[in-house]
């Protein structure tokens, strides 16, 4: 079982059709889970232990030219890898569970409107193997941590973002946090969400196109309002 | 079997274009701000404070008693040597005077008094005399008459001493009436004032009411004292130039020159716990513009280097890392400096080992060739740059110099 699991992580990403159609009958989705998680915390345990702590505090107090020096030296006392440790720790596993639950919640209902009953269990399955291409920028922040000498930005640890492949915004811009949010793992989730909702409740592609994209575009749409709105 | 390769291409896309893209950024050229290895005079200073007072300053004080009747001049006024700047009142010291004159004259007209007596003493001795020649009278009678001429003429001289003594009691009257007037010692200003009109000035020494009357100062000679600490003195030599900052005017310098350092420790007050030792440091102004009041704090920059010119760079230039010494000791860790050379547009990282410094260069005398091009800053760049990184000069901002030649040119 876990072995077949395993070989699934592979063949979501390389036949996501059918590997969809199959998980729907048993998803066991732990393994996904665990994967995703331990190496998302461990890559960011990594950088935390490696980098060079005083570039990293200048760096991001050069990314607020605003800070009064309460605010700096806040910032300063937070900046400590105890700290950044437990927050990032923190937001990988909490986080991450938070967003397949709420992901999971949503796709249920959106079955349920387009007229199938899927257990919502399942659903969360659905969000942890959708999120599958992000272990594919593990090996990619590795790099970074590997070749950067300890000075290298949470930010720029991931190489497939929208500012990094593209627009190389500086950390003062408004538009730089939501560009690095952006990345090409989001497009590849957007797709795979597609195929296996398509695979799991038989719709339309376009009734599938809406439901996958509609989070995204809520999501990134308000975003962009607020920074356009008030900067 | 399409389908997985198709897959597969994406992955290896996924992989390698961000990969790509990071290894053709790594030629991204940083701007620097570069700089020249120049021959400069360094000048390196220490620090001392310390106050500002006047060379020539004298407190005036009583020398008699008495109620002060005028006060002549007021704070800030110019006085000339023997300008008469103060009066007590004068009655006791003018009736004490006309006590003495009379006396005096008392003493004369004893003098007479005794001169007419040993005259007619004189005579006495004569007639005497013939009498006792003729054996009208005995030898007793005539010595009484020489015994009498004797005591004349020793009262003569005793009152002849107390006219001495009479003139000498007047002109000790007349002095102290001539302190009533308080005058001028010195050429300068009236610095304060502290007795009023119709208070008794006391002649006294230590400081109680009524005992200082008013400060004169040449404040045209004013002049700083700092206290410099044992650890620097030694470098201090009287010669030595040196900017004064008052505390009233801490952006324009005074130029100054040390003119004495103390042979001794200035003595803590007693009971005060001091915090280690200094040596007064008396500095001559050259020419001090400003409104500069004796007692203002002021901060001084005594320039302590020998101007020859050596190999410089701007201090932000060097930058300092650790790194463990490959000695017999392996715990211990070394401190290096290091410049970064610019050369054909790389910069490559160099140790240097450092001399002298002052306030904005830092000689170097082992690493570097005057010359040069190094990068000077901004410091967060330098402290990124690894050998090997390409530069470009950055667009300098008008330089200060600049400007200034462009005002003066108007």
């Amino acid at each position: 079982m876990a072995t077949q699991a395993l070989f699934d992580i592979g063949n979501v990403i390389l036949e996501p059709t059918p590997t969809f159609a199959r998980l729907k009958t048993k998803t066991h989705a732990w393994l996904p889970l665990i994967v995703l998680i331990v190496l998302t915390v461990g890559i960011l345990f990594w950088w935390i232990a490696t980098v060079d702590f005083t570039w990293l505090t200048e760096h991001m107090l050069a990314a607020q030219p605003k800070a009064t020096p309460e605010t700096r030296a806040a910032l300063q006392r937070f900046l400590t890898p105890t700290t950044m440790m437990l927050s990032s720790g923190f937001g990988a596993v909490v986080g991450q569970l938070g967003i397949f639950a709420l992901s999971a919640a949503y796709y249920m209902v959106a079955a349920k409107v387009l007229g199938t009953q899927v257990a919502y269990g399942k659903w969360f399955g659905f969000s942890v193997w959708t999120s599958i291409p992000r272990l594919l920028t593990v090996p990619l922040s590795a790099l970074q941590i590997m070749t950067s000498h300890g000075r290298v930005a949470m930010e720029d640890l991931n190489m497939v973002s929208l500012n990094y492949l593209a627009l190389h915004l500086p950390p003062t811009s408004p538009w730089a946090a939501m560009a690095g949010a952006i990345d090409l793992t989001v497009v590849w989730s957007i797709v795979l969400t597609v195929i296996g909702f398509k695979a799991w409740t038989g719709r339309s592609t376009a009734a599938c196109v809406t439901v996958a994209l509609l989070p995204s575009v809520v999501v990134y749409g308000l975003w962009a309002a607020k920074i356009a709105l008030m900067g | 079997m399409k389908k997985k390769l198709i897959g597969v291409a994406l992955v290896v896309a996924f992989l390698a274009i961000p990969v790509a893209i990071k290894f053709s950024g790594k030629t991204a050229q940083h701007e620097a701000e570069l700089g020249r290895v120049e021959k400069l005079e360094i000048h390196p200073s220490i620090l001392a404070t310390g106050n500002l007072v006047f060379r020539q300053e004298v407190q005036l004080s009583a020398e008699v008693i008495g109620k002060v009747a005028a006060v002549l001049v007021k704070e800030g006024d110019q006085v000339t040597r023997g300008q008469t700047l103060l009066r007590l009142d004068p009655t006791v010291y003018v009736a004490e005077v006309a006590q003495q004159e009379a006396s005096r004259r008392n003493a004369a007209i004893a003098i007479e008094r005794a001169q007419i007596n040993l005259a007619n003493q004189e005579r006495s001795l004569e007639r005497t005399g013939q009498l006792y020649k003729a054996k009208y009278i005995d030898i007793s009678k005539y010595d009484d008459a020489v015994h009498q001429v004797d005591l004349a003429k020793v009262e003569l001289r005793a009152s002849r001493e107390t006219l001495g003594q009479a003139a000498a009691l007047l002109s000790q009257s007349r002095e102290h009436l001539a302190k009533t007037e308080v005058r001028a010692p010195i050429d300068g200003t009236v610095t304060a004032v502290p007795i009023k009109i119709g208070e008794t000035a006391v002649a006294s020494a230590t400081g109680i009411a009524g005992s200082s009357l008013m400060t004169i100062a040449d404040v045209g000679s004013i002049m700083a004292e700092v206290n410099v600490d044992e650890a620097d003195v030694a470098r201090v030599a009287v010669g030595q130039q040196a900017k004064v900052f008052p505390a009233a005017f801490p952006d324009q310098p005074v130029i100054g020159h040390v003119e004495s350092v103390a042979m001794a420790p200035k003595s803590a007050m007693p009971g005060a716990q001091s915090q280690g030792r200094s040596y007064v440091v008396k500095l001559r102004l050259d020419d001090p513009k400003l409104a500069l009041r004796s007692g203002m704090t002021c901060r001084v920059e005594i320039v302590v280097g020998n101007s020859a010119p050596k190999p410089a760079v701007p201090i932000q230039a060097v930058l300092n890392e650790e790194i463990a010494d490959t000695g017999k000791d392996r715990e211990r860790v070394k401190n290096v400096s290091y410049v970064f050379v610019v050369q054909d547009g790389k910069v490559k990282k160099t140790t240097v080992e450092l001399g002298l410094s002052d306030d904005a260069n830092q000689e170097v005398t082992k690493g570097l060739a005057p010359g040069q091009t190094i990068a000077v800053g901004p410091a967060r760049l330098l402290r990124e740059l690894r050998d090997g990184d390409l530069v470009t000069a950055k667009k300098a901002a008008p330089e200060p110099a600049a400007v200034k030649t462009a005002e003066a040119s108007r």
